[in-house]
């Protein structure tokens, strides 16, 4: 697979993690073009060790964690300004809820559901993240839990 | 919400609305490399020229006492050690060695270095501003030698408000490096925990 073809099928996937870590536009987009120029110098390195996607995945979540050097920027929990105002019960304003809930998650949990939710099977995001199967299971299962109670007290709120 | 697959439905309704062209992406890559390649030339080329210049110095000026040559000599070391060090330093972060690692990995290694770093940079930050005041003040001694008293006066307070301003302005401006980096390490070693609990 050549690097024109990489960027074509992965980069709104990759740009979709760095939003699930960091809930900021502009900082996802400047986060996935470091991550595709970190593909970009490395390619020639793959070895076919592992599955291309994992590989990408590995480079785009290391990019993600190495922002904690710009921790400063990080606007935890924040919604987009353009979407504050809506009430209505919209896709847009339930996207960027779920956005809203993952970024206040702990680092790890947010990137173990941000793989999770771009259908990256358990056994890759073990092998992304460097933890057991078993652990990826039960933090899945975990989180899935507390941001579809999230999702329900919103819906409830959003009817009365 | 009715099941945990329209999570999913809702995660992929985020898209970035543009994507920005392939070119964009080259380009930076290619100029990141054409900067790193720049810096060290640059470094390597402040090395040999200072030391050039010392070598230089030492020759054609026909300084007679030891500690005009002393003096000059831990200039010099103390620059060049400053070059090499932050030189080597650059490299490792530039060369993104570990960005292909899994995230726990990843973690211990960005650890690992920035705590060998942190331990570097204080040693190196110290030794360059005392090896730049001594070199200078030994150096100083044969310079001022056939000068008038009032010379003299004036080039030991030049030097030694020179000396001042490095250790009390410039010092502490590279120890704020310092004070940034060790935030990093602890919010690394933070990340790497919530990790180790997942294991």
């Amino acid at each position: 697979m050549n690097f024109e073809e990489i960027y074509k099928q992965y980069y709104q996937r990759v740009y979709r993690l760095c939003m699930g870590y960091l809930n900021d536009k502009d900082w996802a987009k400047d986060v996935a073009q470091e991550t595709f120029i970190t593909i970009w110098q490395q390619l020639g390195k793959f070895k076919n060790e592992s599955v291309i996607g994992t590989w990408i995945f590995r480079i785009a979540s290391n990019q993600c964690l190495r922002q904690i050097e710009k921790e400063k920027r990080m606007p935890k929990g924040q919604m987009p300004k353009e979407q504050e105002d809506k009430t209505s019960n919209s896709i847009e304003a339930k996207t960027a809820f779920l956005y809203k809930c993952i970024s206040e998650l702990p680092e790890s949990e947010r990137l173990i559901i941000s793989l999770e939710l771009e259908d990256i099977n358990q056994s890759e995001i073990a092998s992304i993240l460097g933890l057991s199967e078993a652990n990826v299971r039960v933090k899945i299962h975990r989180i899935k839990g507390k941001l579809s109670e999230k999702f329900n007290m919103c819906e409830e709120w959003m009817q009365n | 919400m009715k099941n945990t697959n329209d999570l999913k439905e809702i995660w992929k309704k985020n898209e970035s609305t543009t994507v920005p062209p392939i070119q964009e992406v080259t380009t930076t890559a290619k100029g990141t490399i054409g900067k790193i390649r720049n810096k060290l030339f640059f470094s390597g080329f402040s090395v040999a020229a200072i030391l050039g210049l010392i070598i230089y110095e030492q020759q054609k000026m026909q300084n007679e006492m030891l500690t005009t040559k002393i003096g000059l000599t831990i200039m010099a070391l103390g620059i060049v050690l400053y070059l090499i060090v932050s030189n080597s330093i650059l490299n490792m972060f530039l060369k993104n060695e570990f960005s292909a690692f899994d995230s726990s990995t990843f973690l211990d290694k960005m650890i690992e270095l920035k705590n060998k770093l942190e331990l570097l940079y204080k040693k190196i930050i110290t030794i360059y501003f005392i090896a730049l005041s001594v070199g200078l003040f030994l150096a100083l001694i044969e310079e001022t030698m056939s000068e008038s008293l009032l010379h003299k006066v004036l080039s030991y307070a030049l030097s030694a408000g020179w000396i001042a301003f490095a250790w009390f302005v410039l010092r502490p401006r590279e120890m704020k490096k310092l004070y940034s980096l060790t935030d990093s390490v602890n919010a690394l070693q933070n990340i790497r925990n919530q990790f180790a609990e997942n294991k």
